[in-house]
């Protein structure tokens, strides 16, 4: 809200300079976001919280400036206008839903001139940023700045049927506002109608049949409180939000609304001309009363900390205009002004109070609590250590949006679970929660490929979500997730030119497994390729009996719908299943040997189409018990080999624990497993 | 034969010496120790002439000869060690790298500067004796809006514009529906954050859709504003410096009464007013509040026995303000040029 000072004035004597009234406003919880000037004028623009809908006005403001600067408030006396004629002649007014609207005042004016307004009243207006109209009009904005009550004017002649009701709609209706805009009303929003049919929504904004024009002769005003919750409703379905709607919305005093219509129609009298009628209508079923609450010194100690006595509570309290008698007994009872309807409990004295006590004048302490053992969420620690892991592997972490394009799911669908669709998105591109973070750091690899960055390791760890089978909650496990392109040590000066391949994003994996304590046990195992991944190069990852996830190189076909021409390795795990698993794992240390070990190198010739595993697995069970670790160190192509073989570099380790090994056997040993190989494989000696 | 024998010992010693005192290179060492020591050696040849002299007269010369032995070994060992090393010297000279050429490192990646930050937020609470809760990014309406006291028509929703997904959930627009979740399933004391991502209809400069926040609830029997005052200080002094001014004023959130905001000195100018402050040297950094009562009710707390308090801070921005970035969608970009730096 805009607030001229030489406006304020008006209304309350303000004796400190504007940087200072702008501190102590905020201070005060009247936010002064920003202080303009405009030649000698000062404008300042104040952040009112929803809960202050008193603060929408000059009047409201002033109020404030006199509690917390202690200036004194000016009361300024409006004389009720006279008139002639009865309203009842011309217009008859009546409130068919008393809950909807809790006060309604008309009152009419014969032979107004239609015109601009006078400079002083456009000037102000605009410096509160309301443009100007006509006399009538802004006479109508000017009084609802000054007061907050928002006003009306019709054009009398338009006013059909000599009636004016309020009452919620029976059923859906187009509705034109003076904004020229066809609404579509529904079925329970309140409508200002006239013997014909609507003039105006309620609150929000008047119809366009019933503006207020230049051959406008005779206006009926309009002063009413509708209630908020209804004007919000319809303002928001209709995404129309209007300087009336926000203060009916925050609440409009019910007692102040005839003293609006009054000062309304004195500078309509004054800026346009005019006759009023000698009365008005004034449907006023409920009168509002000040309300009566109590409040302990007690209750402020256990909400602030601090012992404030209740004189002195009262006193603070009365600064803020909400008077009480002499405490009895340490409590106050106090009571509240009408228009401060966000004051209903005794907590919310205890905000003024403390507003006012200012809290920069509560004395921090740390709390005086009995110590406990603190928890942190499932799977907190695993995060952090996969995290750190991954890091010092050398990959970047990203942070990805919850939210994706549904169209980049596609290539990652299958027959994986479906996304959760965001019914209001900002855009298309935002659309639906991932499944998958891949379709994101895809995105990563494009963005920074387009701001030639070519070389990329990254990952990320966070929630993807899953649209329950039936009704219910979403699911939304943990994933971690990597992409690697590009050259493998950009920076290496030596090895500047090695390229990433698979065998890097398996490696990362490995070791976020590591991290996990999941080394053991982890197998990587081919099978129906995913339509995302190269067929040849890629493999399941299980731990125990559960597939936790794929590593492989991006399908070509893939790559290139995110521009990407080079080779693309990714890898996607379920976090929470791994993190599970991890929780079983227990360390436990191995006695360390006292005697040496013995390393043999072979090497052996086996088919290509022999898995590396099936190696291990027959060294493994060739029955040696020596045998203390296997070790690939080479694998060799071409030359000397048959073709459709390669030869494979193995260095096996043999130890005992409780004595040094002799040659034969180490010997025996070797030849044991060689045997094995032979049979099981084919394999042969390489000599 | 004996006195021959004697000076010859003696005439051998000083020629070896002044031979061995020449010598400058490991090789020469060795040829002198064939020289004297070797089989064919001047010393051998002595050794080999005792058997001529006379059973009385043997002692004396092999006494002699011994001792100039050992002696010429002692020196020929001494020479190898000290020659050694100048030879090591001088190799070790020769041998020059470019050491202006970059190491071998294994390139480390970085952590998102937003989960480096959380993770500092988090930090400073759980050592304060903070535990950690989080809860689901998809939530009814009950619990990111009613049970925290806005209902349906409430004003203060304008204040988070909130994106609604199938079957009638919503994106969470804060993390406090934790509060409710932590406090229908644990009586106080109560004393945790909550860490998580939020969203909101917003994008520009300042505002992502989706973003990060850390809000805490402490309830117990004795808990008042001073408390709140006090944690939130020396959270804001270990975030930003033990010398950072901070102040807290009136503000308006609907779970809490009375509410307030907590500015920071501005970490750029210092306080002096610059473009990041909008003049006012002061930048708001988080929300809090007593919780309200209605809160309380909603989750069975009896405010005659509990009191407590709730604050909740925008990572980003508090990330923002650390490393003086002044765009909030480079968070979600992850450009590297980006990521790198932290």
């Amino acid at each position: 809200m805009r607030v001229p000072m030489e406006w304020l004035k008006e209304f309350v004597e303000i004796r400190v300079k504007p940087e200072k009234l702008a501190h102590l406003l905020t201070m005060g919880g009247i936010e002064v976001e920003a202080m303009e000037r405009l030649g000698r004028e000062t404008i300042f623009e104040l952040g009112i919280t929803p809960n202050r809908g008193d603060c929408l006005s000059m009047t409201g403001v002033a109020r404030e400036v006199a509690a917390i600067s202690r200036g004194r408030l000016k009361q300024r006396k409006y004389a009720v206008p006279r008139g002639a004629g009865k309203l009842l002649s011309l217009v008859k007014v009546s409130v068919k839903n008393r809950g909807r609207c809790l006060r309604y005042t008309a009152r009419a004016i014969e032979g107004v001139k239609i015109g601009p307004s006078p400079s002083w009243m456009a000037a102000r207006l605009a410096a509160c940023g309301i443009r100007s109209i006509n006399n009538v009009v802004d006479a109508t904005n000017y009084v609802m700045i000054e007061t907050g009550q928002p006003l009306h004017a019709f054009d009398l002649a338009k006013v059909r049927g000599g009636r004016i009701e309020v009452s919620p709609a029976e059923e859906g209706r187009a509705f034109t506002t003076l904004d020229g805009v066809a609404r579509l009303v529904e079925k329970g929003d309140l409508l200002i109608r006239d013997g014909v049919g609507p003039v105006a929504l309620a609150g929000i904004m008047g119809g366009g049949d019933s503006e207020v024009s230049h051959s406008t002769k005779s206006i009926l005003l309009e002063s009413a409180c509708f209630e908020g919750a209804g004007i919000r409703r319809t303002a928001r379905r209709l995404g129309l939000a209007s300087e009336s709607s926000r203060r009916f919305e925050r609440g409009v005093d019910p007692n102040g609304v005839l003293a609006a219509l009054h000062r309304v129609t004195e500078l309509i009298l004054e800026t346009a001309g005019g006759t009023p009628t000698a009365d008005w209508a004034d449907v006023y079923p409920a009168k509002a009363l000040p309300k009566r609450i109590a409040l302990s010194e007690g209750l402020v100690r256990r909400i602030l900390g601090e012992e404030i006595p209740a004189a002195s509570i009262a006193k603070l309290l009365a600064r803020v205009g909400l008077s009480s008698g002499r405490p009895v007994k340490g409590r106050v009872s106090v009571l509240v002004p009408t228009f401060r309807q966000d004051i209903t409990r005794p907590i919310d004295l205890i905000e003024e109070v403390a507003r006012i006590y200012g809290y920069d004048s509560l004395d921090g302490k740390m709390p005086e609590v009995r110590m406990s053992p603190i928890v942190r969420p499932r799977f907190m620690e695993q995060e952090d250590a996969v995290r750190e892991a991954l890091a010092g592997a050398g990959m970047t972490e990203a942070v990805l949006y919850g939210f994706v394009d549904e169209r980049t799911l596609a290539p990652f669908a299958g027959h994986g679970p479906l996304p959760v669709r965001i019914t209001n998105p900002l855009s298309q591109d935002q659309g639906v929660m991932c499944t998958t973070l891949l379709a994101g750091l895809l995105d990563v690899a494009r963005l920074n490929a387009s701001r030639q960055r070519a070389d990329l390791k990254i990952f990320a760890l966070q929630h993807v979500y899953h649209r329950p089978a039936g009704v219910g909650p979403s699911d939304e496990p943990r994933s971690l997730a990597g992409l690697l392109t590009g050259r493998r040590n950009p920076e290496a000066w030596e090895r500047s030119k090695e390229r990433l391949d698979f065998y890097d994003a398996k490696g990362v994996v490995e070791t976020g497994l590591e991290a996990l304590g999941l080394t053991q046990g982890t197998i990587y195992q081919r099978g129906e390729p995913p339509a995302f991944l190269h067929p040849g190069r890629f493999a399941y990852v299980l731990c125990g009996n559960s597939r936790v996830g794929v590593v492989g190189q991006l399908h070509p076909d893939v790559a290139s719908k995110w521009d990407l021409e080079q080779d693309v390795f990714v890898f996607e795990l379920h976090f929470d299943l791994m993190a599970e698993k991890s929780q079983a794992v227990a360390t436990r240390f191995r006695e360390l040997s006292r005697f040496p070990f013995v390393q043999r190198d072979i090497a052996i010739v086996v088919e290509e189409r022999i898995p590396l595993v099936e190696v291990e697995k027959a060294i493994q069970e060739s029955g040696v018990e020596l045998l203390d670790g296997v070790n690939i160190f080479d694998i060799y192509r071409g030359q000397g080999l048959k073709p459709g073989h390669r030869s494979i570099a193995i260095s096996l380790r043999f130890s005992r624990e409780d004595r040094t090994l002799t040659d034969d056997e180490v010997v025996a040993a070797q030849q044991r497993i060689m045997a094995e190989l032979s049979k099981r494989l084919k394999a042969e000696l390489r000599e | 034969m004996k006195d021959r024998l004697l000076s010859d010992i003696e005439s051998l010693k000083r020629e070896a010496m002044s031979e061995l005192a020449q010598v400058a290179d490991s090789a020469t060492v060795e040829a002198c120790r064939v020289k004297y020591l070797g089989r064919q050696g001047l010393v051998t040849f002595i050794l080999k002439s005792l058997k001529d002299l006379t059973v009385e007269e043997r002692p004396e010369v092999g006494r002699e000869i011994n001792a100039a032995k050992e002696m010429l070994e002692a020196r020929l060992a001494q020479l190898r060690d000290s020659l050694k090393k100048v030879e090591l010297d001088r190799d070790v000279a020769a041998q020059k790298l470019d050491i202006t050429l970059p190491g071998h490192c294994l390139p480390r990646g970085r952590r998102h500067p937003l989960r480096q930050t959380m993770r500092d937020v988090l930090r400073i609470f759980t050592d304060m004796g903070f535990s950690i809760h989080t809860g689901p990014e998809i939530e009814t309406d009950y619990y990111n809006f009613e049970a925290l006291g806005v209902q349906a028509d409430h004003p203060a929703r304008d204040m988070q514009d909130t994106f609604y997904v199938e079957g009638g959930y919503l994106l969470r627009t804060h993390t406090s529906p934790v509060q409710i979740h932590v406090m229908e399933n644990q009586r106080p004391p109560i004393c945790t954050v909550f860490p998580g991502a939020v969203y909101r209809r917003d994008s520009d400069v300042s505002h992502s859709p989706m973003f990060h926040q850390v809000e805490g609830l402490m309830v117990d029997s004795n808990i008042t504003m001073r408390d709140l005052k006090g944690v939130l200080s020396t959270f804001c002094r270990r975030m930003f410096g033990s010398g950072v001014g901070v102040r807290f004023r009136p503000s308006y959130f609907p779970f809490t009464e009375p509410s307030a905001e907590v500015d920071i000195q501005c970490v750029i100018c210092g306080g002096s007013g610059c473009r990041v402050c909008k003049q006012t040297g002061w930048l708001e950094i988080l929300g809090c509040g007593m919780v309200d009562p209605v809160v309380f009710e909603a989750v069975k707390i009896d405010t005659k026995k509990w009191s407590g308090f709730a604050f909740g801070m925008g990572v980003e921005r508090i990330a923002m303000l650390k490393y003086a970035i002044n765009d909030i969608r480079l968070f979600f970009e992850n450009d590297m040029r980006f990521l790198e730096q932290f």
